[in-house]
């Protein structure tokens, strides 16, 4: 069965181009285009892994971080944080709100495949 | 007083009747007196004679009275008896001692004319000793009055210099008033008792006061913007005790001007004797400052953002196509693709350092670190100048240590540090020469240096390469790419992580810049982390 990626994230250029470049290596993408519907999504999919905006209309990404961790359905999803803004200790909030990793917009390709491959591996292997 | 061939004042009896000494003395023109023994010092003192003759017994008497009372003292020439020539030698000595200057002895008659001259000599030595005094006296007044004058013209200039003063002190003054009242700050200045001296415009219309009432008296005592008084009237009580100078900015809602920033400097001011004497306050409005660097770091957000997010979808798009992911394409249009993305990679460099340095001069540095060993970011770090050096034919080496120590520091500042002095590198470097990274471990610290084999900087320019737009060469004629922001980037990092920027170049010999860290030590974080705990 395609390994599930879900992107959370209001640009839909990111979602295409983050799209393109997994599944080309045989992932299979869904996409979100706010909090509210990602953590509706990520209870309907169980992907194997979230990529989650911080800006975004609505609630923000910190918000939905907090509540797919709270959530029993969705909390061992692992999330990982994926932002074009510079957050001050935003590697340190991302690690102690339960996020699997912290990725800066522009990303490269091969950086994003392997990023994806790392979490999800860890996951299977666990 | 007519001068006659000189004054005797006889003391007392001599001897015998007017003799012919007298005779021949009153013949030679010599106004010759009678006097009293007892009226000795009135008579010197009312005629000044020039000779006194007395006997020996009188003058026992009144040699006190006869010396040291007049304008001058009279000679006094001891007349001696019949008896006292007797013992001359001893009588000579006695009157000698009692102040005569010379001595007559008995028989006077035998040599009338003799002892006549004698006494005209004594006279005329007094004359000259008289005339000689009036002329020292006449040369030392002269004198007198030639210091005088001296002095009256030295005071004169002395005046005249003090006036010159006095008015280039006016002038200066005058100069400074009009500064102080149209300089763009507010100035205050109290005196020791914490009294109003001085307050410009700006500083009344910032603190609601006007100067006419506010002289002499305290800034507690005053009805104006409360709380700019209460702070400065703070500021001024602390500068009071601890001396020395302090500068804070406050935030504080104004009626009127809505939210106002305003950099308070109070300083405690000493005279030149080093004695206290006031404080002065410097009120500088930086509202409008702050307002441009709430905009600048608005407009940063923007770009970060708004430029990076369609950023990331040209380049995938662009590597998607060269790699052929989206289905097969011609040389030409993979070419093109291929293009697409460098330009797209250049253009995400320059706006992260552009981004970078609105950090650096916001402040807002070094904000999100981690503990990571150096060699994992040099490892991904020079992945994009391989193929650069390649084209350019340049020997592109990176030397990692077996072991490299951690450094705690932001990874993507970091990153751009490494690589602009990478970029610059290959940048100078012309074909067939060399790029080396290397890693250097120290005692508390870890450089990462990037050596290169270029044309090397001159020493003038050495400092300024650092500064922000800085270009050794003409922009204009320049041959090499790039805004200057590199060096300033890689520099700002560095200071942001406790750290420094190194520099070794000579021209025609290549440069070698450098980074130092500090080591992290993960023994250090233990212990801390267990003491939170």
């Amino acid at each position: 069965m395609d390994r599930t990626v879900l992107i959370i994230e209001d640009e839909k250029l990111i979602i295409v181009s983050t799209q393109m470049v997994l599944e080309a290596v045989g992932y299979r993408v869904e996409a979100a285009m706010n909090g509210e519907e990602g953590i509706r999504k990520a209870r309907e999919l169980k992907p194997d892994l979230i990529l989650l905006d911080i800006m975004m209309p609505g609630i923000d990404g910190w918000e939905t971080l907090t509540r797919l961790k709270r959530e029993s359905e969705t909390s061992e999803i692992p999330v990982i944080i994926f932002t074009a803004r510079e957050h001050a200790r935003g590697h340190q909030k991302s690690s102690d709100m339960g996020a699997a990793g912290y990725f800066r917009k522009p990303f490269e390709p091969d950086e994003l495949i392997e990023l994806v491959e790392k979490h999800i591996g860890q996951k299977t292997r666990a | 007083m007519t001068r006659n061939a000189g004054n005797i004042l006889v003391l007392g009896r001599l001897a015998t009747e007017p003799t012919r000494l007298e005779q021949r003395l009153l013949e030679a023109g010599v106004d010759l007196r009678m006097a009293h023994p007892g009226d000795a010092a009135h008579c010197v003192i009312e005629h000044v004679p020039d000779v006194v003759l007395v006997s020996l017994p009188v003058l026992r008497e009144e040699s006190g009275n006869l010396l040291g009372h007049a304008d001058r003292d009279p000679r006094v020439m001891a007349v001696l008896q019949e008896v006292e020539a007797l013992d001359l030698e001893a009588s000579l000595q006695e009157a000698m001692r009692l102040g005569a200057r010379e001595v007559l002895v008995p028989p006077f008659e035998q040599d009338a004319e003799q002892e006549c001259l004698r006494i005209l000599h004594l006279i005329e030595e007094e004359h000259v000793t008289q005339e000689l005094g009036a002329m020292r006296n006449r040369e030392s007044q002269a004198t007198l009055r030639q210091q005088v004058a001296d002095l009256k013209e030295r005071c004169l200039q002395q005046g005249r210099s003090n006036q010159e003063a006095l008015d280039v002190f006016y002038l200066d003054l005058s100069r400074m008033m009009t500064i102080i009242d149209n300089i763009g700050d507010g100035i205050v200045f109290t005196d020791p008792e914490g009294q109003i001296t001085l307050l410009n415009p700006v500083a009344a219309e910032l603190l609601g006061i006007k100067p006419i009432v506010a002289i002499g008296k305290r800034l507690r005592q005053l009805e104006g913007w409360k709380d700019l008084l209460s702070q400065v009237d703070e500021f001024q009580r602390q500068a009071m005790i601890e001396g020395g100078s302090e500068e804070v900015t406050l935030e504080l809602h104004h009626e009127e001007h809505d939210l106002l920033y305003l950099q308070v400097n109070t300083t405690a001011v000493t005279d030149y004797k080093g004695a206290f004497a006031g404080i002065l306050t410097v009120i500088k409005d930086v509202s409008a400052e702050h307002k441009a660097e709430e905009n600048k770091n608005q407009f940063l957000s923007i770009l970060s953002h708004e430029l990076r997010t369609p950023l990331t979808g040209i380049k995938t798009f662009a590597t998607l196509l060269a790699r052929g992911a989206l289905g097969e394409m011609g040389e030409r249009q993979q070419g093109v693709a291929e293009s697409i993305r460098e330009q797209a990679l250049r253009l995400e460099h320059e706006i992260d350092k552009l981004i970078c340095l609105g950090r650096i001069e916001s402040g807002e540095f070094a904000m999100d670190l981690e503990v990571f060993p150096v060699v994992d970011l040099l490892d991904l770090a020079v992945v994009p100048f391989e193929q650069a050096a390649r084209e350019g034919e340049i020997d592109f080496r990176l030397e990692l240590p077996a072991f490299c120590p951690l450094v705690r520091a932001d990874r993507e500042d970091l990153r751009r540090a490494l690589q602009a002095l990478i970029e610059n590198a290959i940048k100078f470097t012309p074909s067939g020469g060399r790029v080396q990274v290397t890693v250097a471990e120290e005692s508390d610290s870890v450089v990462v240096f990037v050596e290169d084999t270029g044309p090397g900087i001159d020493k003038r320019y050495q400092r300024r390469i650092f500064e922000k737009f800085y270009q050794v060469e003409d922009p204009l004629t320049r041959h090499h790419g790039g805004a200057g922001l590199g060096l300033c980037v890689a520099k700002g990092v560095a200071l942001a992580h406790g750290g420094e920027i190194l520099v070794e170049s000579d021209l025609g010999k290549g440069a070698r810049f450098g980074i130092r860290l500090p080591k992290f030590d993960m023994h250090q974080l233990e212990e801390a982390e267990s003491l939170a705990v």
